[in-house]
């Protein structure tokens, strides 16, 4: 409970942000829940890795490792998967994103979703190792698909989010 | 990285007391109030798209579709006429041998919602849960065969393991013979694989394998699949059988959830 205020009523001026974070993540949660053909499978998003790491890079006081754990727990649940292993994933994320915040805004575009490709591929071996282990990493090329488009998306989705908090003036 | 170590290890925590145990599933349904909603919107919109893709569709292939649902209709009532004299011979038949069997199980219908798990489970969600009289363990089945089993509830809805998920098991017997064997899924392909059948077993491809209903999960007699592949390794007290599900795994929309309590004498 001590991560949830810790996020979201450190000021009163930080209630819109509040709600634009969770607006952001349902979308990404519904996002991640829709269909997709069989041939796009191995090449889903991470949506909710994908808007995590956005909010921790850039609001790393706001949004930190605790509340992308319990994000994760959300996930876990909406996935019905074993509960905590998306819960370590995103807290990966968030560590690395909170050590490497100040450093990784002033990368180029394009240095940013190299940095994103590989921080995602580690995150999406390291989930099908805890979900099945004895499965070969590299059956499908799967990680290298799911982790590809995240890394391509990541230019747009930051692109897009910047424009919102623009507008909804979330500092 | 002080954070992120009490994370990683209650995340650990979490996993391994997850995968052994069911102590967990409180929590997943408080969490899953919250969460449910997102998997019924999700659903509500694909259901949307794809009523007007239905709305648009041509009259030609509607007539034909409700032509070919009329043919196996009548095809059906027709079987169910000689099922329920089956029905009554079969019970007269149990009473001379002093066996009682209840043949009609409560049957509950229920919906698969569009959405996908990612969660490295063979699973799906369906619209009935603890509230509308689902609980954990239930049989599911489509028109065609068994379908799989629920894995957990919550108020409403559940997370249905599917019968070709590698940690499924499903007792079976071949329809022909009365052979058991146990169904167990796999990791990569779409189908079941009989575990421990002799390689002198009397079978051939197109076997109809049906659940046997020990066990007591599973109601007794259902379809389950055909054997599409029977092999024999020199060497290797066991055959290699490949069973393919008769309940369409990916396309099925209607299912029906079964009361195995009620499965009657094994």
């Amino acid at each position: 409970m001590d991560s949830f205020s810790y996020g979201f009523d450190k000021k009163g001026s930080s209630r819109i942000g509040a709600g634009f974070i969770l607006f952001c993540l349902f979308v990404a949660f519904m996002l991640a829940a829709i269909p997709l053909p069989s041939w796009m499978e191995s090449w889903r998003p991470c949506w909710v890795a994908l808007v995590v790491f956005y909010f921790v890079v850039n609001y790393p006081q706001k949004y930190g490792v605790f509340l992308s754990f319990v994000t994760g727990i959300f996930l876990d649940v909406f996935n019905g998967g074993t509960l905590g292993e998306q819960a370590l994933g995103l807290s990966m994320i968030a560590m690395v994103a909170t050590t490497y915040s100040k450093r990784f805004k002033i990368y180029p575009r394009l240095q940013q979703s190299f940095f994103v490709f590989l921080l995602f591929l580690v995150y999406v071996i390291f989930l099908s190792k805890i979900q099945n282990f004895d499965v070969s990493i590299l059956a499908g090329f799967s990680p290298i698909g799911e982790a590809l488009s995240s890394a391509v998306l990541w230019t747009w989705v930051a692109f897009f989010l910047d424009e919102m908090t623009r507008r909804f003036n979330l500092r | 990285m002080r954070r992120f170590l009490v994370c990683a290890i209650l995340s650990f925590l979490t996993i391994s007391v997850d995968k052994q145990s069911s102590y967990l599933n409180p929590i997943r349904s408080v969490i899953s109030v919250v969460v449910s909603p997102v998997h019924y919107f999700v659903d509500f919109q694909v259901a949307t798209i794809s009523f007007a893709g239905d709305y648009f569709e041509q009259k030609k292939t509607l007539i034909e579709s409700a032509k070919s649902l009329r043919t196996q209709n009548l095809k059906l009532s027709a079987k169910a006429q000689r099922y329920s004299a089956l029905e009554r011979e079969n019970a007269r038949l149990r009473t001379l041998l002093g066996s009682p069997v209840i043949v009609d199980e409560k049957i509950i219908l229920a919906r698969i919602l569009a959405i996908e798990t990612n969660s490295g489970f063979k699973q799906v969600v369906i619209n009935k849960g603890a509230k509308t009289g689902a609980y954990v363990g239930q049989a599911l089945l489509d028109v065609s065969g068994v379908l799989g089993q629920i894995r957990s509830t919550s108020a409403y809805a559940s997370n249905v393991l599917l019968i070709t998920d590698p940690s499924h098991a499903l007792p079976v017997e071949v329809n022909r013979t009365g052979l058991r064997a146990v169904a167990v899924g796999s990791e990569t392909s779409n189908v079941l694989s009989l575990r421990y059948v002799p390689v002198d077993a009397e079978l051939k491809v197109g076997d109809l394998i049906i659940s046997s209903g020990l066990g007591r999960k599973f109601p007794g007699g259902y379809p389950v699949g055909k054997i599409i592949r029977f092999a024999k390794t020199p060497g290797e007290p066991f055959a290699e059988v490949t069973v393919e599900p008769s309940a369409d795994l990916s396309r099925s929309r209607e299912v029906l959830l079964v009361s195995s309590d009620a499965s009657g004498e094994n």
